[in-house]
């Protein structure tokens, strides 16, 4: 073990955070190494005089009547909050936790990337759906043709009967098909 | 006998909204002067607590009472303080003016230990501590200022103990690294 991983056990060791063993360890080490002993002379002087400093750091005095307007805001309150069921309570928390001044615009964000995300989606599926409706026509369409070639001319009324009945459901639900449709026919036609 | 403190939560989560007030009034300061330490931010001291002391009586029925009243009020200090640096994402100047002013305050006090140090150390220190950035500032806040165990700050920050002594190794180092920075200068 080298020096370097010996400096995080000084700095527990003068927090008083150290176990017995490590400790043991550490001091076996500072026994023979004055480099350390060193800086756990400065890290003890550092500690002490930070921790000194905390008077330096008084916060502004609390309002007069301070704790008459935070019972004030409780008795606002909707009947005792702290009994609320936990569904409710978690909404009552996260309402509040998004309205807090600092993380308005974060949730502002959070939206707008949700409706985006949404949105997408929408158009996705939308894609997806008109694609298999397509592909199920083709398919019907061709093994009609197969059909075609085997039976002759007596099946022909059964056939168009069949994607007639087959199709007219598809192009209710999606326009766009209509275009197709009108191309396959003429070619048919042709 | 029971500690005021456990009968006053008591009171409080019968429904005694007065014993609550007194709770408030027993501990506004300190969360004043623990939410400054963390924030540097005057303008907001008197929200936060406003919002920790809120949280708490909302709470009020999940305190089991393992720790002290205070100590866990504490923890939604410190939690509030923490996610309001994490939202704000910037380093607040060094307002200089206040900290002479505070320099001063310091040592016209009456205890003998804040006299140790000359008012340039003073400075010097905590120009220092003020622009370390705040995941080293706060972890030192919460050992040298609050006095918490590493088990509790790994509480608060939720990790491991070990990342806390780390952390607090590290915050050291870079705080001892600015000192010399500013010796020097």
């Amino acid at each position: 073990m080298g020096c370097s991983e010996f400096l995080e056990l000084v700095s527990a060791y003068i927090d008083d955070e150290l176990t017995e063993k490590e400790t043991k360890r550490l001091l076996d080490h500072l026994e023979t190494c004055e480099s350390c002993t060193h800086i756990l002379s400065e890290l003890t002087l550092q500690k002490e005089t930070v921790a000194s400093l905390s008077g330096c750091y008084e916060g502004p005095n609390p309002p007069d009547h301070f704790a008459t307007s935070v019972m004030a805001l409780i008795a606002s309150e909707s009947p005792s909050k702290s009994r609320l069921n936990p569904v409710r309570a978690f909404f009552s928390h996260f309402t509040m936790e998004l309205t807090t001044s600092w993380r308005k615009p974060a949730f502002a964000v959070s939206c707008a990337l949700l409706i985006g995300l949404g949105a997408f989606a929408g158009v996705v599926i939308k894609n997806q759906t008109e694609s298999a409706q397509l592909l199920s026509v083709y398919e019907l369409q061709a093994s009609s043709e197969n059909q075609y070639s085997a039976e002759e001319e007596d099946t022909d009324s059964r056939f168009f009967d069949h994607f007639a009945r087959s199709s007219a459901e598809t192009f209710a639900t999606t326009p766009c098909l209509l275009e197709y449709a009108a191309y396959t026919c003429n070619s048919s036609n042709e | 006998m029971k500690h005021s403190d456990e009968v006053l939560v008591e009171e409080t989560r019968k429904g005694n909204k007065k014993s609550f007030e007194l709770l408030i009034i027993k501990y506004e300061k300190q969360i004043f002067n623990l939410i400054y330490r963390f924030t540097k931010d005057p303008e907001t001291v008197a929200e936060l607590a406003q919002e920790t002391f809120l949280k708490a009586y909302r709470a009020i029925h999940d305190f089991k009472g393992r720790s002290s009243f205070y100590t866990w009020l504490r923890q939604i200090a410190v939690n509030n303080s923490i996610n309001y640096l994490n939202s704000r994402r910037e380093t607040l100047s060094l307002d200089a003016d206040n900290v002479e002013s505070q320099i001063q305050e310091y040592h016209t006090g009456e205890n003998p230990e804040k006299t140790i140090l000359s008012q340039e150390e003073i400075r010097l220190v905590r120009v220092a501590l003020d622009s370390l950035p705040d995941h080293f500032r706060s972890i030192l806040v919460m050992r040298e200022f609050e006095d918490m165990s590493y088990e509790e700050i790994a509480q608060i920050l939720h990790c491991p103990v070990g990342t806390v002594r780390s952390r607090l190794f590290h915050a050291r180092r870079v705080l001892k690294e600015k000192l010399e920075l500013e010796i020097q200068d």
